[in-house]
C-alpha cells in the first residue's frame, strides 16, 4: 500500500471515530432534553388547595394570584365537573359533579424551566401575597422523577464520555501507525541532523492537520445526522428554529471534536516519531 | 550568523577519544579540517571511519579530548546550540535513505522545507543543484526508480540543500562503477570551491588522485597525516 493510500484509510478512520464520538455527544444532550421533559411531566404539576375561601369569586381572585407566580405556567380551578371526570377516571364507577362538595383547588402547571422545589416556592409566594394556600404535590414522587432524571442525564453523559475516550485511543493510535509507517522520512530527517523534537514537530503537524479535516468530515456528518433527526422528528420546525434554539452546549460535540481529533493526531503521531528518531539516530 | 573561527579551521580534534556503549573505537585522535579544505579519510573496514563521519555530524560525542567543530566545543554543547550547528553540516550516508514515494525534487527539497522555506522560494534552488549533479531530468521520477548510482548524486544534492559550511561523505563510492565513483569524487571536489569544508570517507583513495586534498588514514581507531605515500603498516606497528 502506498503513503497517499495510507493516509486516505487513517482519514477515514478518524473521520469515523469522529462521527461516533459527535453523534455520542449530541446522543448525550438528546438524553438531557428527554430527562428534563420527563421529569417535568412528572413534577411539573401541582395541586393548591386554597384554605378560607368559600366563594367562588374569592376561588377566582387565589386563581389570578396564582397564576402570576413566577414558577406557574397555567393555573385552572379544578372545577367540579373536571373534578368528577378525573375521579370516574380513576375509581371507574359514575360520579356525577353535584355530589361533590366545592373544592377550592387550583390545578397548577410550572413553567419548563421550572427548579424542581417549585412547589415549596409557590406555597411561600402566596403567603407573602397573604394568600392562605397549601400546595401539594407528591414528595417522593418528584424526588424519584428528579433522581431518575439526573441518573439518566449521567449515565448518557459517562456512556458519551466513554465512547469519546474509545474514539481517541482510535484516534491516537490511527494516526501513531500511519507515523510508523513513516520511518524513511524520519530517518532521513535524522540524516539531516532534525533533532527529535524537530521530527517529530514536523510528523505531527502532518498529522495534525490530517486529524483536522477528518475531525470536520466525522463531526460534519454527525451534525448532520442530528438535523436530520430532529427535523423528521419536528417537521414543523425550520433549519433556522433548530439552529438558533441549540443551546450553546450543544455545539460543543460538534465544534470541539476536530479540534481533539488534531490534537490526538499530533499526539500519536510525535511519540511515534520521537521513537523512530531515536531508532534512526542510533549510531552502533 | 555562520562564522569561521579566525584560524580559518573549521573542525579540530585534539587527542579525541570516542567510543558507542562498549571500548573507544576512536583513539587519540589529531584531526584538522580549514574551510575549503578537502580531506580524504581512507582506511579499511571497520579502521573507524563512519565513527570520525559520525563525530563531525555532532551525532557521536567525545569521550576525552578537545574536539571543536566551527569553533564550537562540541563535548559540552548545550541541545538547542548542537542542533544549531547541525544545520551548517551536510551528510551523504553511505546508504542514503529518501522517502521512496517522493520525487527526487521533492527529496533533494526536505532540508528546505525543515528550514521552513516556502516552495516558491526554493524551487529554482533546488532544479540548480539537480543539474549541478546531473539530475535535471529526473526531477519529477519516483525515487524508487532510481540506479544506485543515481540515488547517490540525488544525496549530494539534497546535502548540499541546505549550503552547508561542512560536507560529511560516508564511502561515495561504495556501489558504485569506476567512472560514476570518480565523477561522484569529483563532484565533492568541487563544494570547496565555494569555501566549504568537505570530508570524504574512503577505502577506494585512488579515486582521490589528481584531486587538491589533504590525506588521512585511519586504522584501527588511530587517524594520521597520509603525505602521500600509501603505505600505512609501519605507521601503526
Amino acid at each position: 500500500m502506498t503513503e497517499n493510500a495510507r493516509a486516505r484509510w487513517v482519514f477515514w478512520a478518524i473521520a469515523a471515530a469522529c462521527f461516533a464520538a459527535a453523534a455520542a455527544g449530541l446522543l448525550a444532550r438528546a438524553a438531557h432534553y428527554m430527562a428534563d421533559r420527563w421529569a417535568h411531566e412528572a413534577t411539573g404539576v401541582a395541586i393548591v388547595r386554597v384554605l378560607a375561601s368559600d366563594s367562588p369569586e374569592q376561588l377566582a381572585q387565589a386563581e389570578l394570584v396564582i397564576a402570576a407566580a413566577p414558577p406557574v405556567a397555567r393555573a385552572d380551578i379544578v372545577t367540579a365537573e373536571r373534578a368528577a371526570a378525573l375521579l370516574e377516571d380513576w375509581g371507574g364507577g359514575e360520579v356525577r359533579a353535584a355530589d361533590l362538595p366545592p373544592l377550592r383547588l387550583v390545578e397548577v402547571e410550572f413553567d419548563v424551566d421550572a427548579p424542581p422545589d417549585s412547589p415549596q416556592r409557590l406555597e411561600a409566594y402566596l403567603a407573602r401575597r397573604g394568600l392562605a394556600a397549601e400546595v401539594i404535590a407528591p414528595a417522593d414522587v418528584t424526588t424519584l422523577a428528579t433522581r431518575s432524571a439526573q441518573t439518566m442525564r449521567r449515565a448518557a453523559l459517562a456512556g458519551a464520555a466513554f465512547l469519546a475516550l474509545m474514539m481517541a485511543a482510535i484516534i491516537v493510535l490511527s494516526a501513531r501507525a500511519l507515523a510508523l509507517r513513516q520511518t524513511q522520512l524520519i530517518t532521513a530527517l535524522a540524516d539531516l541532523g532534525a533533532t527529535g523534537a524537530g521530527a517529530a514537530r514536523n510528523v505531527g503537524d502532518e498529522a495534525a492537520s490530517l486529524g483536522l479535516w477528518a475531525g470536520i468530515a466525522g463531526a460534519g456528518a454527525a451534525a448532520l445526522a442530528a438535523f436530520g433527526g430532529i427535523y423528521v422528528t419536528q417537521p414543523s420546525a425550520g433549519v433556522l428554529d433548530i439552529v438558533l434554539g441549540a443551546h450553546w452546549l450543544d455545539w460543543i460535540p460538534i465544534i470541539a471534536t476536530p479540534l481533539a481529533a488534531a490534537a490526538l493526531a499530533a499526539l500519536g503521531a510525535r511519540s511515534a516519531a520521537s521513537a523512530l528518531h531515536a531508532r534512526a539516530a542510533r549510531l552502533a | 550568523m555562520n562564522t569561521v573561527p579566525r584560524d580559518g579551521l573549521i573542525v579540530r580534534f585534539e587527542g579525541v577519544w570516542a567510543g558507542y556503549d562498549g571500548p573507544d573505537v576512536l583513539e587519540d585522535m589529531e584531526f584538522e579540517l580549514a574551510a575549503g579544505e578537502l580531506a580524504i579519510v581512507s582506511g579499511p573496514t571497520a579502521a573507524g571511519k563512519t565513527s570520525l563521519i559520525h563525530m563531525l555530524r555532532l551525532a557521536l560525542p567525545p569521550r576525552a579530548g578537545h574536539a571543536t567543530v566551527f569553533g564550537e566545543d562540541i563535548g559540552r554543547l548545550p541541545e538547542v546550540r548542537r542542533a544549531k550547528l547541525k544545520r551548517r553540516i551536510g551528510y551523504i550516508a553511505e546508504e542514503p535513505v529518501f522517502v521512496e514515494d517522493w520525487t527526487t525534487f521533492e527529496n533533494v527539497a526536505l532540508p528546505l522545507k525543515m528550514a521552513n522555506r516556502r516552495p516558491g522560494d526554493y524551487a529554482d534552488d533546488v532544479r540548480d543543484l539537480l543539474a549541478f549533479v546531473g539530475m535535471a531530468e529526473a526531477e519529477e521520477e519516483l525515487t524508487r526508480r532510481l540506479s544506485f548510482a543515481e540515488r547517490r548524486r540525488i544525496a549530494i544534492a539534497r546535502a548540499l540543500a541546505g549550503k552547508p559550511d561542512l560536507l560529511l561523505a560516508d564511502e561515495p563510492a561504495a556501489g558504485q562503477s569506476p567512472e560514476g565513483a570518480l565523477r561522484t569524487f569529483r563532484l565533492l571536489a568541487e563544494i570547496c570551491r565555494v569555501g566549504a569544508g568537505v570530508v570524504i570517507a574512503t577505502q577506494s583513495e585512488h579515486l582521490a588522485e589528481g584531486l587538491d586534498a589533504t590525506h588521512w588514514h585511519i586504522h584501527r581507531g588511530r587517524i594520521a597525516r597520509d603525505d602521500g605515500a600509501y603505505e600505512h603498516a609501519e605507521t601503526y606497528s
